[in-house]
């Protein structure tokens, strides 16, 4: 049980350094500049295609956005770390998105929802840092948005309800790959 | 010894230093198999809340006027007139998957005619299945079209999720003899909070 309680410090040690690392390896030798493309199906964001970014001198570092698709499209950017150069290894990413007006199926009337999130993930990279990297990771998303054209939404005679704001903590999964060129 | 350069690094050659070993100790699975339980764990539960600024239920009111035979007396005349809302589906649609608060209420009194004639402004709510229990909604001097809301907000969420309620306008002052239109605007904020594990939600 000790131990175990260890391996959980640890894991949020390995976290805390990854974010820390950067500063650190300024002088780091230059890595070319890559572009490449990424597939992923996630929660909330549906599928997603994009284009990454790994930059200059942080290789573990990779910049990408998308465009997503669930009901409705979405846009989507994201910060994906990836400390080891090992075919498999432990992975952290960070999204920002917008999810555009979608309306709910099998809801009559349904109002219209956008939100916009935040996904702190981590997870398992397998495959070649530089090359093909499959991704499965989890986590928690926070959403905020709005529900417009609520009053859409069968209420009693007389009543008039305003559109309401949401925000949300929900668990997410994502499953995918990013090949950089 | 670990050479992190060859870890980060592609374009850096391994060196001698670089040990297997020791980068399988560094990522070893135990580690790996703990952060992801970490993150199944944290993630296993959700919460969500929801706020609606307003819900409002409008109605048109008559004001009734002094009768004539009493009209010339004097002294401030009092006069009482009710109002019939349900609220009841709609905030126990949103109560069957979250807990509700009632954040924010007000009372607003618009006419085309002058109310200056109303000196003091009474307003009670109770539900029309129990008449015996009643709450003071406003009790003030009518200075403005907003009557101060004093009730309990949380009595007054568990009233209005209980069915249709009767708000009882009574209005005190130099009342005409002639009934004055008004229209009388309830609204209430609320807030709905749920939070839920991955079982939970996989027992609906």
């Amino acid at each position: 049980m000790k131990s175990f309680m260890r391996a959980f410090m640890f894991s949020g040690l390995v976290v805390a350094l990854v974010c820390g690392v950067g500063p650190a390896f300024a002088d780091a030798p230059s890595v070319p500049f890559k572009v490449g493309m990424f597939f992923d199906v996630s929660v909330p964001s549906g599928a997603a295609l994009g284009i990454e970014t790994r930059l200059p001198r942080v290789p573990w570092f990779k910049l990408g956005f998308a465009g997503t698709y669930t009901l409705a499209p979405g846009i989507r950017g994201n910060v994906l770390i990836d400390p080891i150069k090992f075919p498999i290894a432990p992975i952290a990413n960070i999204d920002v998105g917008h999810q555009f007006p979608l309306t709910l199926p099998g809801v009559s009337n349904s109002p219209d929802i956008d939100f916009t999130y935040c996904d702190l993930q981590g997870g398992i990279g397998l495959g070649n840092r530089d090359g093909f990297r499959f991704m499965i990771m989890a986590g928690f998303s926070y959403l905020n948005g709005t529900a417009r054209n609520f009053q859409r939404i069968a209420f009693a005679q007389n009543i008039t309800v305003s559109d309401p704001h949401f925000n949300a903590w929900i668990p997410n999964a994502k499953l995918g790959f990013n090949l950089l060129f | 010894m670990l050479n992190w350069d060859s870890i980060f690094y592609s374009n850096v050659r391994r060196t001698n230093a670089f040990s297997f070993v020791s980068l399988n100790r560094f990522i070893n699975m135990k580690y790996i198999f703990s952060a992801l339980c970490l993150s199944l764990i944290t993630s296993s539960c959700m919460s969500a809340t929801l706020d609606i600024d307003s819900a409002c239920s409008s109605k048109a009111l008559d004001f009734p006027g002094v009768p004539i035979s009493i009209s010339n007396k004097i002294g401030e005349k009092t006069r009482s007139v009710s109002s019939k809302s349900d609220m009841s589906a709609t905030l126990n649609k949103i109560a069957d998957v979250a807990d509700i608060h009632v954040t924010t209420a007000t009372l607003f009194i618009d006419s085309e005619s002058d109310l200056s004639f109303l000196h003091y402004v009474r307003v009670t709510i109770h539900n029309d299945s129990d008449e015996s229990n009643e709450l003071v909604l406003s009790d003030a001097a009518f200075s403005n079209q907003n009557l101060p809301i004093i009730v309990d907000k949380d009595k007054l969420a568990t009233m209005l999720r209980n069915g249709p309620v009767t708000m009882v306008f009574t209005g005190t002052g130099n009342i005409p003899t002639a009934s004055t239109s008004t229209t009388t605007t309830f609204c209430i904020g609320v807030s709905a909070h749920s939070s839920k594990s991955i079982g939970d939600i996989s027992k609906h």
